[in-house]
């Protein structure tokens, strides 16, 4: 066999040891960059921050977060992705976009020595959502792309609806 | 478990999917693993099912039980590790098969009827009996049916 060619199958990326937060999400373990995350709170905490965001095109995300005169929307983790409901407790405020996770709770934080490339095999919108795999004792875990669940087309989407949310005229 | 690359002369793998046999040239076959587990997670790729961890590798499990069958196996007892071409890499990938896969040589491959799908890339005589041939990248490609999308967002 082509030893050269698999050792492009078994890509792992980052030598550095990876700090890592691994979380639940509509039941399903999933991990992020310890230093995507900005912030953490808890739902209750949030509860006068969040507005309420009116629309239909995107019912994963109903709720909005105000940081830094920017803002962020609240991506329940769990909708998105189809999972089973669950009853979500925690906030993720991403740094440097303007996403915020909304997962059912923190797993651990973990130090990885690398992130495995998704297989080739996965072409969707994988692809975007993750930057790849991270291998526990547990198993696969999938590791959210911090960007990849509202692309810059969603923002804008999300954008012209909070505005039309706020004077009552529909987008 | 031994590889099939140890055995060059073959020239087929015959592998079972439910009560139905199909064979793959043995040039694209690495070996046969025992079954372990299968990590799901949320994805939009119709036909695969999740990844299992071998040799420090992540593979694809692709279910072409379903395509081919049309059903998907309940139980499997093993992999088929397969080779599959993007562009100019190899990737590795898992077939769940119901059995013991069994190496033939000398066959004669048979030509693909017209009404045979494009997956199929002829048969072999086995005794008489007709295995079909898969075409391994043309059945990855093949469509599968929506209800077997990983049960995620479309």
């Amino acid at each position: 066999m082509n030893r050269a060619a698999h050792a492009q199958a078994k890509t792992a990326v980052a030598a550095k040891q990876e700090p890592v937060i691994v979380f639940v999400a509509g039941g399903k373990e999933m991990a992020i960059p310890a230093g995507a995350v900005h912030e953490i709170r808890s739902t209750d905490s949030l509860a006068g921050e969040a507005a309420m965001l009116e629309q239909a095109d995107f019912p994963w995300v109903r709720h909005t977060i105000e940081r830094g005169g920017t803002t962020h929307y609240v991506v329940s983790v769990g909708s998105f992705f189809g999972l089973p409901r669950t009853r979500p407790s925690l906030v993720l405020v991403l740094r440097g976009v303007r996403c915020a996770l909304l997962i059912d709770r923190i797993e651990r934080m973990d130090a990885l020595p690398a992130i495995y490339a998704l297989p080739r095999a996965f072409q969707g919108d994988e692809r975007r959502w993750y930057l790849g795999l991270a291998l526990f004792e547990s198993g696969a875990v999938p590791m959210l792309n911090p960007r990849g669940l509202l692309t810059s087309e969603h923002l804008e989407q999300l954008d012209a609806r909070a505005v039309a949310s706020l004077s009552g005229v529909p987008a | 478990m031994s590889t099939f690359k140890e055995q060059a002369e073959a020239a087929y793998v015959l592998l079972r999917l439910g009560d139905r046999r199909f064979a793959l040239p043995a040039d694209g076959v690495e070996e046969l693993a025992s079954a372990s587990r299968l990590d799901k997670f949320p994805h939009k790729t119709p036909g695969v099912d999740g990844v299992i961890v071998r040799r420090k590798r992540v593979l694809a499990v692709r279910d072409v039980a379903s395509l081919l069958t049309g059903r998907a196996l309940l139980v499997h007892r093993f992999y088929l590790i397969v080779r599959r071409r993007y562009g100019t890499a190899v990737e590795l990938e898992a077939i769940p098969v119901s059995g013991d896969c069994e190496l033939v040589g000398g066959a004669v491959p048979l030509p693909r009827s017209d009404d045979a799908p494009e997956y199929f890339a002829g048969s072999i005589d086995l005794g008489g009996d007709k295995i079909p041939l898969l075409d391994i990248e043309k059945l990855a490609a093949a469509a599968v049916p929506a209800g077997h999308l990983a049960g995620i967002r479309a």
